[in-house]
């Protein structure tokens, strides 16, 4: 009785130890119906994003600049030249 | 021109705001600070004009690359004239003098294309829109107003009142600036030159899709001899009095701010011999028109600062705008033979600027095309 344990826990580890070298058998997945994997000629690659440089947030100058009552009461009009010119420049 | 208010010069519109320039942002061409409400603290560092440089060249390198040395940007042509009438002594004076009242006469990329120039006190032109194509009335003749735009539009009359009538290419012609004037020509594309009249003719009356068929075998204007066509240039016959300037002298005020005065203007009609005769100019005839320079124009800034004044033209080669099909030339033959009124004699020269018949041997017209009995 006694060998028989011996030989049936020999052929377990013999089993277990054969199963950790095996390569596992691989299939591959089919390629998904929304990204091709590889490109055809008739699909046009798509470029790499941009990073975008950073734009400098300009939205108190543009609610400013469009408020036209804003403007009527703070645009001044530099001093002018004094216009001594005569004739035509 | 009209006038815009101070708030109207800087009012923007969602039209502008939805195009390419506005995802730049006010800030990335113009400087200031964002995210404030203060005006003063807003307008810290910014930039009315931004530089073409950088502001321009880094999407429109290719068009900057020329423009830069294109004449509306070097003012190479007042430079050429005044190194002929000047000389090493008295060029730093001179340059003070250029720099007051001269240096303000160029245009950046903005000044077409966004805002009025500068010499027009600016503004935008359609509340920050940008403009491929400048309006000519808020741009070109905002400028080249006193000569250009008067002869071009017809606004000229000639000193016994008669209207001297527009140029038939305005009317009916139609034709803005820059259906002669190209933006090739604007941006410098066409080559660097050192005055408008170097290098070919630019535009050319005969160039392809205008007058090509002049002197050909279809050309049937009987005036059109080759003798004719080889010593007069186009205007000779097709162009009607035009604006005369006469001697301008620049100064400063007491407060320092620059002005200049200039005796009345005269619109006349003047052939003279051809001071810049070439393979590219060949003809012996051209227009001549006086501008404003005189002996001591710059004499407030120092003495005698044109030392070489003589060698140079007062009555230079002209492209006058005021071309008509007919004009008093093309009446008759005995219009210009052997009429010593159309010519720039040294008698009339001695008459109305006395002082610059040496500068004038080369266009002083001596001899008269003889009368044809």
């Amino acid at each position: 009785m006694r060998k028989v344990v011996w030989l049936f826990a020999s052929v377990l580890l013999g089993l277990i130890v054969a199963a950790c070298f095996a390569r596992p058998e691989i299939t591959p997945l089919p390629p998904s119906p929304m990204l091709p994997a590889v490109p055809t000629l008739a699909t046009k690659p798509v470029p790499p994003k941009k990073t975008p440089s950073p734009v400098v947030d300009s939205s108190t100058c543009i609610a400013c600049h469009t408020n036209e009552e804003t403007l009527k009461e703070l645009a001044v009009e530099p001093e002018k030249a004094e216009k001594l010119s005569e004739g035509e420049g | 021109m009209p006038p815009l208010e101070a708030w109207e010069k800087v009012f923007l519109d969602d039209k502008a705001l939805s195009k390419t320039h506005a995802e730049l942002g006010c800030i990335a061409c113009h400087g200031g600070v964002g995210g404030t409400t203060d005006k003063e603290q807003a307008h810290q560092g910014i930039v009315r004009d931004p530089d073409p440089a950088k502001a321009c060249a880094t999407c429109h390198k290719s068009i900057f690359e020329t423009y830069k040395d294109s004449l509306h940007v070097t003012l190479a042509g007042y430079y050429k004239v005044l190194r002929i009438r000047s000389d090493e002594e008295h060029w730093p004076k001179l340059m003070t003098a250029f720099d007051n009242h001269c240096d303000n006469c160029h245009a950046s990329c903005g000044q077409c294309h966004v805002s009025r120039p500068d010499l027009n006190e600016h503004g935008l032109l359609a509340k920050h829109e940008f403009k491929k194509t400048p309006p000519m009335n808020l741009t070109c003749t905002g400028c080249h107003g006193t000569r250009v735009n008067d002869e071009y539009k017809g606004l000229n009359k000639t000193a016994d009142g008669k209207p001297v009538p527009a140029d038939v290419h305005f009317n009916p012609g139609g034709m803005p600036c820059f259906a002669c004037h190209t933006g090739d020509q604007m941006h410098g594309a066409l080559g660097v030159f050192n005055h408008r009249y170097d290098g070919p003719p630019d535009p050319s009356c005969t160039q392809k899709g205008c007058h090509e068929n002049v002197g050909g075998p279809d050309d049937k204007v009987a005036y059109h001899t080759k003798v004719h066509l080889e010593k007069l240039q186009c205007q000779v016959c097709h162009a009607a009095p035009y604006k005369h300037c006469y001697n301008c002298h620049v100064q400063l005020s007491d407060k320092g701010v620059p002005y200049f005065k200039s005796d009345p203007s005269e619109i006349l009609f003047k052939i003279g011999r051809n001071p810049i005769k070439s393979p590219e100019r060949p003809w012996d005839y051209v227009v001549v028109r006086h501008v404003p320079i005189a002996r001591d124009t710059f004499a407030y800034y120092g003495e005698n600062l044109l030392p070489n004044f003589d060698a140079r033209e007062t009555w230079t080669y002209a492209t006058p705008h005021t071309i008509q099909r007919r004009t008093p030339q093309t009446e008759s033959c005995n219009s210009c033979h052997g009429n010593a009124a159309l010519f720039l004699t040294e008698d009339f020269v001695r008459r109305r600027t006395p002082d610059e018949v040496e500068a004038n041997r080369k266009v002083i017209v001596t001899k008269i095309p003889p009368k044809i009995p």
